[in-house]
């Protein structure tokens, strides 16, 4: 990818962290799912066993490839492999979200054409994340509740990490803000999930 | 969104509002809080409590008009991580 020289090395042990964030969020659900048998909780668990497996192949596949030069096109493949992990996984959790609001899919007509029209993974990952960001912030809207805006917080950064990610031929620099905003996306989702997981 | 909530409670919602309204009595329950709490009508109220008992997070003491309810350990554990995980769920915008 497009890295500055000093960033390589700290991408991926920032996926790999993020990918942590992701198996304890797809746990947490898979737990929840075992006990209440909700559907919309084996999405949440599947769409982040997804992340999950795309982050840490990623970013385990850029070590070696920092020792070994020439192993661009495995790098190549691994990206390839996050980016569609990414999308099926947060197409996954959008459909979750449709499938609790189905009165609702009047207002995502427009974003679905915008998908239609990009074809480029990154560009659709963005809408696809920016659309979970504008469901849960109307969810926060609502509740009103920290975890609730924690949750928000966490696909907002995604979002925004997304947004990033689609500039580095521009200029550089916006690699390195799209890891640092993925992982402050992810870690704001751990936070919500310590939150939880402590309350008695 | 959340608002959109089913106007049906799922199986599991149920029973954890009616070992909620357990809870709440701490051991002493009768079954008229219960139905009152748990917004149940008689024979579901009926159904939903032998349920609970034959999984054993509920138990019943005392005989006929003084019967009580109280949770038993497993029950009250049940409470926990069923609240844990609505909470998880509701974060993310999601109705249990």
């Amino acid at each position: 990818m497009q890295a500055p020289q000093w960033f390589i090395g700290f991408d991926s042990l920032m996926l790999i962290v993020d990918a942590a964030i992701a198996f304890a969020i797809s746990y947490y659900a898979l737990k929840g799912y075992r006990l209440v048998k909700e559907r919309t909780l084996f999405f949440l668990h599947f769409s982040f066993v997804l992340l999950g497996v795309g982050l840490l192949v990623d970013g385990v596949v850029t070590i070696p490839v920092l020792a070994f030069r020439g192993l661009s096109p495995i790098m190549t493949a691994s990206y390839l492999m996050r980016i569609t992990a990414e999308t099926i996984a947060y197409g996954l959790l959008l459909f979750a979200y449709l499938r609790q609001t189905r009165s609702s899919m009047v207002e995502t007509a427009p974003l679905a054409l915008v998908l239609e029209y990009h074809p480029l993974f990154e560009i659709v990952v963005f809408f696809l994340v920016a659309y979970l960001a504008a469901q849960t912030a109307m969810n926060y809207s609502v509740r009103k509740e920290r975890n609730s805006l924690l949750v928000f917080i966490g696909f907002a950064l995604l979002s925004v990490s997304h947004m990033f990610f689609i500039l580095p031929p521009i200029l550089r620099l916006f690699f390195v803000m799209a890891h640092v905003s993925q992982l402050l996306g992810f870690v704001a989702l751990l936070a919500m999930l310590v939150r939880v997981a402590r309350t008695r | 969104m959340t608002e959109k909530t089913s106007k049906y409670r799922s199986q599991i919602r149920i029973y954890a509002d009616i070992l909620h309204a357990i809870g709440e009595e701490r051991g002493n329950a009768k079954p008229t809080h219960i139905l009152y709490r748990a917004n149940l009508s008689h024979d579901r109220l009926v159904k939903y409590l032998t349920q609970l008992k034959d999984q054993s997070l509920i138990e019943e003491t005392g005989a006929s008009d003084k019967t009580t309810y109280s949770l038993t350990d497993r029950g009250i554990e049940f409470l926990k991580e069923f609240r844990k995980v609505s909470q998880f769920a509701e974060a993310f915008g999601f109705v249990l």
